[in-house]
């Protein structure tokens, strides 16, 4: 969406009715839209507008897609990631335990360790997402349009006075 | 890319569980976790290289495979002490035999035997027989109370025994939990003991 202000004062007639209006501007005195998505350019020959314009629905949910997969997978390793944990807490030690390696160690023993390797790839695989929605969210990023308009401005005089008529191509 | 992926590495990695040489005694079947070896001489899980084979360092003397041989508990009195004997049955052993006798004069005497042995190793079982040392008197059961560590397994006999008579008792593998044969060993202690009933 392009959102125009107004035209500097300079421009004068043929901004097509954007002038007189306090006008944000940039450096070189060109109107800027309040949220930096346009600026417009005046002169006399040509009127250039440069927008950039919004993300599609369909490019902001295939990011949010991205993103939020990639958040549920993560939180998917986190839960297997606590319960490994926890399991390998049951059997890790450093100390002597004065216990055999029972059949029921050797399956806590087991299932933490796949447990912790779920996690892994849950890790892997919700990062990858994370990072790929970022990618995506640069790469996909809507170019800078630029729209060039040529005022066509012609006086004629008429009985008691003139007519002015004004006409733009774009 | 690469440090993101080293932290999910580490972080994963943290949770794997990790289990130092020497902290647990062998399991059923020399069991022991991952990367560690039952140690035989010492019935502790090692790391590979520090573990040993199985050895009876309280000897078991040879022949007591039958009744002309077997092994004198020694001298008990109508009410004895409980005596310890130490002892193994190496692969290839299948028998071991204990001679007693009941001293004359004692009155509704009982035998209490308790063996114990290794979990780690194959089962055995202690049988209480008559002076042919076939004859079957009274086989093992569970003992009421559980052993005192869960690294060992104690069978015990509790029977009426006769004023005078001989007998003898079998210590002999039950085939269960030899490894498919790779651990057809233990180490055990019997303790004798006559009382009353």
């Amino acid at each position: 969406m392009i959102t125009l202000v107004g035209a500097p004062a300079v421009a004068g007639a043929g901004a097509g009715g954007m002038a007189g209006n306090a006008t944000p501007t940039d450096d070189l005195g060109n109107a800027k839209s309040d949220d930096g998505t346009a600026t417009v350019q005046v002169n006399s020959e040509q009127i250039v507008i440069k927008s950039t314009p919004d993300r599609t629905p369909k490019n902001i949910a295939i990011l949010a897609g991205l993103a939020g997969a990639g958040a549920l997978v993560g939180g998917l390793g986190l839960y297997y990631h606590l319960d490994a944990r926890d399991l390998s807490g049951k059997v890790s030690t450093a100390d002597f335990t004065n216990r055999p390696w029972t059949p029921a160690l050797q399956a806590t023993y087991d299932k933490a360790n796949h447990e912790a390797t779920y996690a892994t790839v849950a890790y892997s695989i919700g990062g990858a997402l994370l990072i790929g929605a970022a990618v995506a969210l640069i790469v996909t990023a809507p170019s800078e349009e630029t729209t060039i308009i040529h005022p066509h401005v012609g006086a004629a005089p008429t009985r008691g006075g003139a007519a002015l008529s004004a006409e733009w191509t774009f | 890319m690469r440090t993101p992926a080293l932290l999910l590495a580490v972080l994963a990695a943290a949770c794997r569980p990790d289990v130092a040489y020497g902290t647990y005694e062998c399991g059923p079947e020399v069991a022991c976790p991952e990367g560690q070896q039952c140690d035989e001489a010492t019935d502790l899980c090692v790391a590979p290289a520090n573990a040993g084979p199985f050895t009876c360092p309280d000897g078991d003397p040879e022949p007591d495979n039958d009744a002309s041989t077997a092994q004198p508990v020694g001298a008990l009195t109508c009410v004895s002490t409980a005596r310890q004997l130490k002892s193994c049955l190496e692969g290839g052993d299948k028998l071991d035999m204990y001679s007693f006798a009941v001293p004359a004069g004692c009155a509704t005497s009982a035998l209490t035997a308790v063996l114990d042995s290794s979990i780690a190793y194959e089962e055995l079982k202690v049988t209480l027989t008559g002076p042919d040392g076939t004859t079957v008197i009274a086989a093992d059961r569970d003992c009421a109370s559980p052993s005192p560590k869960d690294s060992r397994v104690t069978r015990c006999i509790t029977a009426p025994v006769t004023a005078g008579a001989g007998y003898i008792l079998r210590v002999e593998p039950t085939g269960s939990g030899d490894c498919g044969g790779t651990c057809a060993f233990n180490r055990y202690a019997l303790t004798v003991q006559l009382g009353t009933h």
